[in-house]
């Protein structure tokens, strides 16, 4: 997995290639604490080409998603594939984070 | 007569990193195993035994290189060469001559011994 | 020219031992005063007349350079170095061979026969120094070199030890967490129960159980630990003990899912490492075959069937540890004899093809469907041979567990007692 960065005026987004899964959560937590220490009010992770989450990766998500919340701070999904989104709606990820088809509307959400 | 050339006294003395007691030490160990040498050289020559021959004259050469003594290295050296070609006739002269040459280079040592270092 | 010291090489502000050299020269005179040079420039030297006794010296004293004269009797030089080369105790000690000229055919045979350096004996003092520093700085770099060699290998061994010591451990937990897994036969009358169950690594975190609640009601779950490994092994273990029979019977009076899953998901919070459960919990009544179940996030319970095409039990919720306020819904589901309902981790299914594609749980249902005229653990066991063939592997990339129930064809018969 890899993970590139790109920081936008609203956030930060994160593209993710690869599979989101246990053996490559450090890299994840890496990216994400690095985003938090930037001071990152808005983490949109790009899942277009992640073919595969697990529940470590789904775990990972959530947590992340909670420790922003704490700080006022949101995180958005962007393009999630179908798998990735029927696992995500198994375990009503959607309902905690908030998944968007277009780039313009994940970036749009923070400041409406 | 060149006196470097029967005993380069100030190398030999250099060689002992210039300390003149271990030098006269290493003279006196010379006087000793030269004449052993040189007497094993002359035995061997006598059995013709060539090899016999080439190790006493290559020890005694060993220990010349020691005590820089030029002339008598060179005909040392011509000795242990005649005798690993097998030249026993044209050795003879030359074991004569080391004798001769070793002979000046014990008197030469012996005076060092008994009456001190040139200044 | 660069300087040249007298002193052999002191590491800085470190008093090391004096380095230990061994001269063999049958000379008196040349090894007197090569021996005294030496001492002088702080060397311990160690001397010997010839090759046969410079070998027992070498041998007793392991000196850190050996400075051998090439022609002496008893045993020269060259024959010298072979015996050192085929002494597995001294085979690495630097030789600096000793010679009276600068043969270019003899320093090429005594190379050949294990000589590491040339010494002429009419060398300059700095020319010696040099050499002998030389020799000495490669014989500490050997040294070391077998030093660390060694430590490696000791290093090795513990670890080996260690892991092995840890896996038998393991093994230990593995068959612990095993007999905590139900007897597959016939849990109660009416029922039969048969399951398959790989775990990924010795210990898994997908554990499942088929339990009496009371005379009439039988409980089941399957849960799945995210991650991998012991820290999986250990929370999983930890849920199974709260899930009990008795424990939930205590606490809540039934086996009623919503509620065992409210009671877990309120004690099982996320971990700071994102670590959370999924699962899935029935209670099935024995005299109407109506299971209720509920998930929380696990891919859930597939119903085959005997006479319907099979459907998949779950619903969408939250894993365990989510949100602590969420609330599960039970759903109601009526089982007729002879159907099966089949318990799964999603390891089961979420195997890769050698190009990449998923099993998936259509093919994963296809293949329960296709073993409905074989027994229980037959068809779970075509389940498990179905997805090895699709990712043409052995072993499973996570915990697969598939657990199926069956009820008996005519329940009022006797075949199970």
């Amino acid at each position: 997995m890899q993970i590139k960065e790109r920081i936008v005026p609203q956030g930060i987004i994160l593209d993710v290639v690869g599979d989101l899964t246990y053996a490559h959560r450090a890299v994840f937590k890496a990216a994400v604490e690095k985003a938090k220490q930037a001071g990152c009010r808005h983490l949109i992770v790009n899942l277009e080409q992640v073919r595969f989450v697990d529940s470590a990766g789904l775990g990972l998500l959530v947590l992340v998603s909670q420790n922003f919340k704490l700080q006022q701070a949101q995180i958005s999904m962007l393009k999630p594939q179908s798998y990735v989104r029927e696992i995500m709606s198994l375990a009503n990820i959607p309902k905690m984070i908030p998944i968007y088809e277009r780039e313009e509307d994940a970036l749009m959400a923070r400041a409406a | 007569m060149d006196k470097t050339a029967v005993l380069d006294l100030s190398e030999a003395l250099n060689r002992a990193d210039g300390d003149q007691d271990f030098f006269i030490t290493l003279a006196t160990l010379f006087l000793q195993e030269s004449q052993k040498d040189a007497a094993a050289a002359r035995a061997a020559l006598e059995r013709q035994d060539h090899a016999g021959l080439v190790a006493a004259a290559h020890k005694l050469k060993g220990s010349v290189m020691e005590m820089c003594a030029p002339r008598l290295f060179e005909c040392t050296k011509r000795l242990e060469e005649l005798g690993q070609q097998g030249k026993l006739a044209e050795a003879s002269p030359v074991c004569a001559e080391v004798e001769t040459r070793l002979a000046e280079v014990h008197v030469a040592l012996r005076d060092v011994i008994a009456g001190g270092f040139p200044s | 020219m660069p300087h040249i010291g007298q002193v052999p090489d002191p590491s800085p502000g470190i008093e090391t031992p004096a380095a230990t050299i061994l001269l063999i020269e049958d000379e008196p005179v040349t090894r007197t005063s090569m021996a005294a040079r030496l001492t002088r420039l702080g060397y311990r030297v160690l001397e010997a007349e010839n090759g046969r006794v410079g070998l027992e010296v070498a041998r007793r004293e392991r000196p850190d350079l050996l400075i051998v004269d090439w022609m002496m009797p008893e045993m020269d030089g060259l024959t010298f170095c072979d015996a050192i080369r085929r002494d597995p105790q001294l085979k690495s000690s630097q030789i600096l061979l000793m010679t009276a000229h600068d043969a270019p055919a003899q320093i090429a045979e005594g190379l050949v026969r294990g000589a590491d350096d040339f010494l002429s004996k009419s060398s300059s003092k700095q020319e010696i120094i040099a050499r002998v520093l030389a020799g000495l700085r490669t014989s500490r770099l050997v040294r070391k070199l077998e030093t660390t060699g060694e430590e490696l290998k000791s290093s090795m061994l513990l670890l080996e030890k260690k892991q092995a010591e840890t896996e038998a451990d393991l093994q230990t937990a593995a068959a612990f967490v095993q007999s905590l897994l139900p007897s597959p036969g016939s849990p109660v009358r009416g029922i039969t129960l048969a399951w398959e169950y790989q775990p990924s690594l010795t210990l898994g975190g997908d554990l499942f159980d088929v339990m009496t609640i009371d005379a009439d009601h039988l409980g089941l779950y399957i849960l799945d630990a995210s991650g991998h490994g012991v820290a999986a092994a250990l929370r999983s273990a930890s849920l199974m003990t709260f899930l009990r029979a008795e424990n939930m019977v205590q606490l809540l009076g039934s086996y009623n899912p919503e509620r065992v899953l409210f009671e877990a998901n309120r004690r099982f919070p996320l971990s700071a490492d994102g670590d959370y459960f999924t699962l899935w919990v029935g209670q099935l009544h024995l005299p109407t075959g109506s299971l209720s179940f509920a998930s929380a996030g696990h891919p859930g319970a597939l119903l085959s069937s005997a006479t319907h095409p099979s459907r998949w039990l779950t619903t969408a919720s939250f894993p365990l540890g989510f949100d602590p306020s969420a609330r599960f819904t039970s759903d109601r589901v009526l089982l007729k004899p002879a159907d099966r309902l089949f318990l799964l981790s999603d390891g089961i299914y979420e195997v890769p093809s050698p190009s990449g594609e998923l099993w998936g749980r259509e093919r994963f249902q296809e293949a329960i469907d296709a073993g409905k005229q074989t027994s229980l653990s037959a068809t779970i066991a075509s389940c498990f041979a179905a997805a090895r063939g699709w990712q043409q592997a052995q072993h499973f990339p996570d915990d697969a567990a598939v657990v199926g129930i069956e009820l008996s064809d005519c329940r009022e018969g006797t075949s199970h007692g």
